[in-house]
């Protein structure tokens, strides 16, 4: 058995068969799904205040009765004044008195209404209130102008755009394609964030670890630091993959249970902090099943997995040597080691920031530069996978990044050797760069 | 035969020579000293030998083949900072860094079994290392360091924090060892070790081994012509040989003769005044005092 293959399978196997791993990795699914069931429930009571509301419309101006599709708020029609109906507020048939009047000029848009009241009103109920009130005056107005109420709703009408390549040899692109590339590659792009970021921390701490306990100069005294790196980087890899298999096994079971369970969906839940992608998944919905299904089946599957697995591999082996160069040059010092780390963070940070702006413009400028800069492509890559972008995009980025991520890792393997073994005193980062050039 | 040669072995780091042209041959199966005090390029050295870095220039030979860039398999290497991952149990850990050594996953079984069985640690080798007590932990370690059956066996202050019993272990273990035919190298700045268990040192100072040789000739061949007498009955107040008397305390007397005398011709001349010798003998410099005189010559130099 090689040394490498030992060392990867004893990262992997003390932390896969490690209590808090199998717990935290069973938790997080159903705490996200409780998590969602809570802010489902919170977020479907309904917060419009309970209030009932005399419309006083001394002129006439409603003849029909009034619509309304909130049932908190109650509105009784009276001919009587305000003045009149103060006596009824007193007693507590109402709570507000709102006045209408019939505009005297037809063409006026904007109308001052007086709401009388001693109630505090929030903003729901205020809007629910305005949006009611505005469809009595835009009723009345049809009515005056002698309109048919069917044939302005015809006015309205909603255009998609199927789009037809006329010289390329492509598969036939709808408007639904583009909603499965937007939801698939906003998943792939915060997948490769997550990973990234949570492995290389790990891997960045077990070095760490491993200088602070001394058992690095036992090992490096059977194996090289490259091979102790390197295993470490894939058998922490190979945990985080683990993990993630597990997840997306589960997840979906865990949203079908909760949905069936409480009604509420927890992928729409998860959502809501990005617009670009509630959009698409709002979007989805309105597809249907049946569609999405089909639509799904559309995509190219065999080319974009192994694709995407290999941005997976390359990003992670790019950022994870990077985090393992720190846990070797700081050792002990959390402090420093944060420090070191915050650049990295941002760039991975600037990664997903990008890659949610590529699923809105997955061809634009920003998208195809930020594709070949390596710290960049896992994350941007990785979403634009979905858009069906031009392969030799796709090769360029992937080839750039496998050489760069080639690339830091040698420069990793030189810090980490002879940061490794440095004890005590702390390395600026000019001392790090030079052990870049240091002779083994 | 020696089984490992150094020949003017220097590294470098920055500006500054942590090791420069060191030169020592190791003869097979017996204890050798590396001594120095803090910071003289010991651990450097060691680390070179090992692997763990490499000289750059010199040659560093084992069993007459040149290993200057390669991790040579024959060593069994202790350091000074030495670790175990704490949440592994002893087992775990032992069959883990003896594969690592390059054994088998069945030859560590047989290894570490006869260990537990020697050492007796059957009651905690099924138990995390975090749990382990000091002693236990330094004869893990231990075992970590020779299951592989090493032809070299390194140890740096292999007894610092060591409790006396964990340090009985050790030596008994070093010895035992040694007479199946082991070569052991062992680091320490403390003197007294050195004697009673190297056969030979080399002496590390700035980087420079500054001595080398067999303990006993280097002892002879710094000796100051110290000796020391015991009587059985009352010494004469004054001895009429010229000799310098350096402690008296009651019956024993040490001394430096003015003139170039050997021993032979001393106790002739005791005999001769009538003393009952109980003993009379040479003093040999200890090692500590030539170390801290070579030492200091060399920083003068």
């Amino acid at each position: 058995m090689s040394k490498l293959w030992l060392i990867i399978k004893r990262e992997y196997t003390t932390r896969v068969f490690k209590k808090s791993f199998i717990l935290l990795t069973l938790f997080v699914p159903l705490a996200i799904a409780g998590f969602s069931v809570i802010v489902g429930f919170i977020m479907s009571r309904n917060t419009v205040q309970k209030i009932n509301i005399a419309v006083s419309d001394p002129m006439h101006m409603i003849t029909d009765t009034i619509r309304n599709k909130n049932s908190e708020i109650q509105y009784t029609l009276s001919s009587s004044s305000f003045e009149d109906l103060k006596e009824s507020m007193k007693s507590g048939v109402y709570q507000a008195v709102v006045e209408i009047n019939p505009p005297s000029d037809i063409k006026q848009t904007n109308f001052n209404l007086k709401i009388n009241t001693d109630e505090r009103l929030d903003i729901n109920t205020t809007e629910s209130i305005k949006s009611t009130m505005s469809k009595i005056y835009r009723e009345y107005k049809i009515k005056k102008l002698e309109l048919n109420e069917a044939d302005i709703n015809n006015l309205d009408v909603d255009i998609s755009l199927d789009r037809q390549a006329v010289f390329q040899q492509e598969k036939k692109q709808t408007n639904s394609s583009n909603v499965i590339g937007a939801i698939l590659g906003g998943i792939m792009g915060v997948l490769m964030y997550i990973f990234v970021l949570v492995q290389g921390m790990f891997v960045m701490r077990s070095v760490m670890e491993e200088k602070m306990t001394r058992i690095v100069e036992v090992i490096l005294s059977s194996v090289k630091p490259i091979q102790l790196m390197m295993g470490k980087i894939i058998g922490v890899g190979g945990v985080g993959l683990t993990q993630l298999l597990i997840w997306i096994i589960f997840m979906p079971l865990v949203g079908i249970i909760t949905s069936l369970f409480f009604g509420v969906n927890i992928f729409k839940a998860r959502m809501q902090n990005n617009p670009a992608m509630d959009q698409a998944v709002a979007q989805a919905g309105d597809l249907g099943l049946p569609n999405l299904l089909a639509e799904l089946s559309q995509v190219n599957w065999w080319f974009i997995v192994p694709m995407f697995l290999m941005f997976f591999v390359f990003g992670y082996f790019l950022y994870a040597s990077l985090m393992a160069a720190i846990g070797s040059a700081v050792g002990d010092d959390q402090a420093e080691a944060q420090q070191l780390v915050v650049p990295i963070t941002l760039l991975i940070v600037m990664g997903l920031y990008i890659a949610m702006a590529a699923i809105r413009a997955p061809y634009s400028k920003l998208a195809v530069i930020s594709s070949f800069i390596p710290f960049f492509a896992p994350m941007v890559m990785g979403t634009r996978l979905a858009f069906d972008p031009p392969l030799w995009q796709t090769l360029l980025s992937l080839g750039i990044l496998a050489l760069s991520s080639y690339f830091f890792a040698f420069v990793a393997a030189k810090i980490y050797r002879t940061g490794i073994l440095m004890y005590g005193k702390k390395a600026s980062f000019k001392e790090i760069l030079k052990w870049v050039f240091y002779k083994s | 035969m020696s089984i490992l040669t150094l020949e003017a072995v220097s590294k470098t780091y920055q500006q500054h020579k942590a090791v420069d042209r060191v030169s020592f041959s190791v003869p097979t199966a017996i204890i050798y000293g590396m001594l120095g005090p803090n910071g003289a390029g010991k651990t450097t050295t060691i680390r070179m030998i090992t692997g763990i870095t490499h000289p750059d220039s010199g040659n560093i030979y084992i069993n007459g083949k040149r290993v200057n860039d390669t991790i040579p398999p024959q060593i069994g290497y202790m350091p000074e900072e030495r670790g175990l991952y704490k949440k592994m149990t002893v087992w775990d850990h032992l069959m883990y860094l003896a594969q690592l050594r390059g054994l088998s996953e069945k030859n560590a079984k047989i290894e570490l079994k006869s260990w537990i069985e020697r050492l007796d640690m059957k009651t905690w080798y099924t138990k995390k290392v975090e749990e382990l007590s000091k002693g236990m932990t330094q004869k893990a370690q231990f075992i970590a360091t020779v299951i592989h059956k090493p032809e070299i066996l390194i140890l740096d202050e292999p007894f610092s924090g060591l409790d006396p019993i964990s340090t009985n272990m050790i030596k008994d273990e070093i010895s035992r060892l040694q007479k199946e035919g082991t070569t052991i190298i062992f680091s320490t700045h403390r003197m007294e070790q050195v004697e009673e268990i190297c056969e030979r040192i080399v002496l590390i100072n700035k980087g420079q081994n500054v001595l080398e040789g067999n303990v006993e000739e280097i002892r002879r061949a710094n000796r100051e012509h110290l000796f020391e007498l015991v009587a059985d009955n009352e010494l004469p107040e004054r001895f009429p040989l010229a000799f310098n008397e350096l402690q008296r305390i009651g019956r024993k007397v040490k001394f430096k003769p003015q003139n170039h005398v050997n021993s032979s011709e001393l106790l002739q001349h005791f005999l001769n005044e009538k003393i009952d010798v109980i003993s009379f003998q040479e003093i040999f410099p200890g090692i500590n005092e030539i170390f801290i005189k070579t030492v200091e010559t060399s920083n003068q130099a």
